[in-house]
């Protein structure tokens, strides 16, 4: 954050966001969707909801460039370490 | 939208040790969960067949009243540090004392969930899906507790009238660590609950 004003978003509008993606991710649940396509959309919804959450109630946007490296980094090295251990774990037991 | 001034008295180019604090302590968290996860993706994609069966076992139903009421805790904890910036003490005790009572709302599904769980045999021994489940979710509620115990504190500073006029960025870096507990929510719910 710095010294400049900043617009505040609407909260409760967000938060009817985040109810509105949990009720999608439950619905995809139970419709008639092949596996792959209901656990895909489960994880992307899951993944805007975190998005929306981190912009609009942690402000992320407003911090120091700094915070969004310290934020992103251990990110990459959990997606790296998921995906380096595919091999052995998955294909190879 | 509303336009109000930004808590925070420092440049572009200097950040509060408190809220560098914080963040690393968020990153560090960000890897012991992402340690869990990455190891239950990994174990699930491997035997995904026995698993799915497990996770049969769950209570979607207190998942998702879980997860509402998480949200619900993050919008009262946001709306707290909202009248913290514009100094309504009363809207601000209201909802740091909201946000604990969603904790603690919280705290109690659970419990309900694993009291039906383990009265069904399914102990964090019952197979590696279990393990899993109660060390992510076991984890999990150890934060929100931590979150409680730093909320209620607030709550008592902002019902006492000791959380002016120095000590407000406390209640942002405590919404925060809150909102992270969320955030670890959002990814907890559909890989335990709705990907079978």
């Amino acid at each position: 954050m710095s010294n400049t004003a900043h617009a505040r978003p609407n909260y409760v509008a967000v938060w009817a966001w985040l109810v509105f993606l949990l009720i999608i991710s439950l619905a995809a649940v139970y419709l008639p969707f092949s596996q792959t396509v209901t656990v895909s959309l489960i994880f992307v919804v899951a993944a805007v909801k975190a998005f929306l959450v981190v912009v609009n109630f942690m402000h992320i946007r407003m911090e120091h460039r700094l915070v969004h490296l310290i934020a992103i980094v251990p990110v990459i090295f959990f997606i790296i370490m998921t995906m380096a251990l595919i091999p052995d774990i998955v294909y190879n037991r | 939208m509303s336009t109000v001034a930004a808590t925070e008295n420092y440049s572009d180019n200097v950040m509060p040790i408190g809220k560098m604090g914080i963040w690393w302590f968020l990153a560090s968290e960000i890897m012991v969960f992402g340690g869990l996860i990455g190891s239950y993706i990994l174990y699930r994609l491997a035997s995904a067949g026995a698993w799915a069966e497990m996770a049969h076992h769950v209570s979607t139903t207190i998942g998702a009243i879980n997860t509402v009421v998480l949200l619900t805790s993050s919008l009262t904890m946001v709306l707290a540090h909202a009248a913290v910036e514009d100094e309504n003490r009363q809207r601000a005790k209201l909802y740091l004392g909201l946000t604990v009572l969603g904790g603690i709302l919280f705290l109690i599904f659970k419990a309900v969930e694993y009291t039906t769980e383990i009265s069904h045999g399914f102990t964090p021994l019952a197979g590696t899906f279990w393990s899993f489940y109660f060390t992510m979710t076991g984890l999990h509620g150890l934060h929100v507790i931590g979150g409680i115990i730093a909320n209620l504190a607030l709550f008592v500073m902002a019902a006492r009238g000791t959380l002016w006029p120095n000590t407000q960025k406390r209640v942002e870096y405590c919404g925060l660590y809150w909102h992270f507990v969320d955030v670890v929510w959002i990814f907890l719910f559909p890989l335990l609950y709705l990907s079978y």
